[in-house]
């Protein structure tokens, strides 16, 4: 099988892409608890059907056969990594959900919503350094 | 189980002065902020695997 540079340059874009997005979704979530924005429903969508065209493309790559020695982790692991940002998106639309029924309630005592505050700052710091962990490799790799 | 949860629930509303249903809301939050960061933790390492593999380009 051919993996070919230009596969893993689209697989690596739509991680990224993907990374980004959800990051966006999961800050945006956070924020929801306080305020609802559309802004949170397109990054949805769009994330979906980045997921549905990683899928295809990696699909694509494993049909066109396999050589001995080839190695797969590549593929396997942007699969697995196009997975963990759909379970992170689900968590972000249950923190949507939680915050749209809150909608016109007393809001979270301030205490409350400190601890969720900084759990959110961490989770979005966790993605950030996971999308540096990406760049960096790839810029050793490029340098 | 559910019903300890329940217990432990009107516990918490009764100690912080809030109504269980936000006690419930605060609590699903926080399990979501979770399941979101342990899913952000394998994407670093999927991420990582993923870096290493991939040929230079």
């Amino acid at each position: 099988m051919d993996l070919r540079g230009q596969d893993f340059d689209q697989i690596r874009a739509q991680l990224r892409a993907m990374s980004s997005l959800v990051h966006v979704a999961i800050g945006q979530a956070a924020t929801s608890l306080l305020e609802l924005d559309d802004a949170q429903r397109v990054a949805s969508r769009a994330l979906r059907e980045l997921r549905r065209e990683l899928d295809d493309l990696a699909s694509l790559i494993v049909s066109r056969g396999q050589q001995p020695g080839t190695d797969l982790r590549p593929i396997l692991a942007g699969v697995h990594a196009s997975a963990e940002v759909e379970g992170m998106a689900e968590a972000a639309r249950d923190l949507l959900l939680i915050a749209r029924s809150r909608q016109g309630k007393v809001p979270l005592p301030t205490e409350l919503m400190a601890i969720l505050r900084r759990m959110s700052d961490v989770t979005l710091a966790i993605v950030t350094a996971a999308q540096e962990v990406s760049g960096s490799l790839e810029g050793a790799k490029k340098g | 189980m559910e019903r300890l949860q329940r217990y432990l629930y009107q516990v918490l509303s009764v100690a912080t002065n809030c109504s269980v249903r936000t006690i419930i809301d605060v609590t699903l939050a926080a399990r979501a902020l979770g399941r979101c960061a342990n899913h952000a933790l394998s994407l670093g390492r999927h991420l990582t695997l993923f870096a290493n593999a991939t040929p230079a380009t």
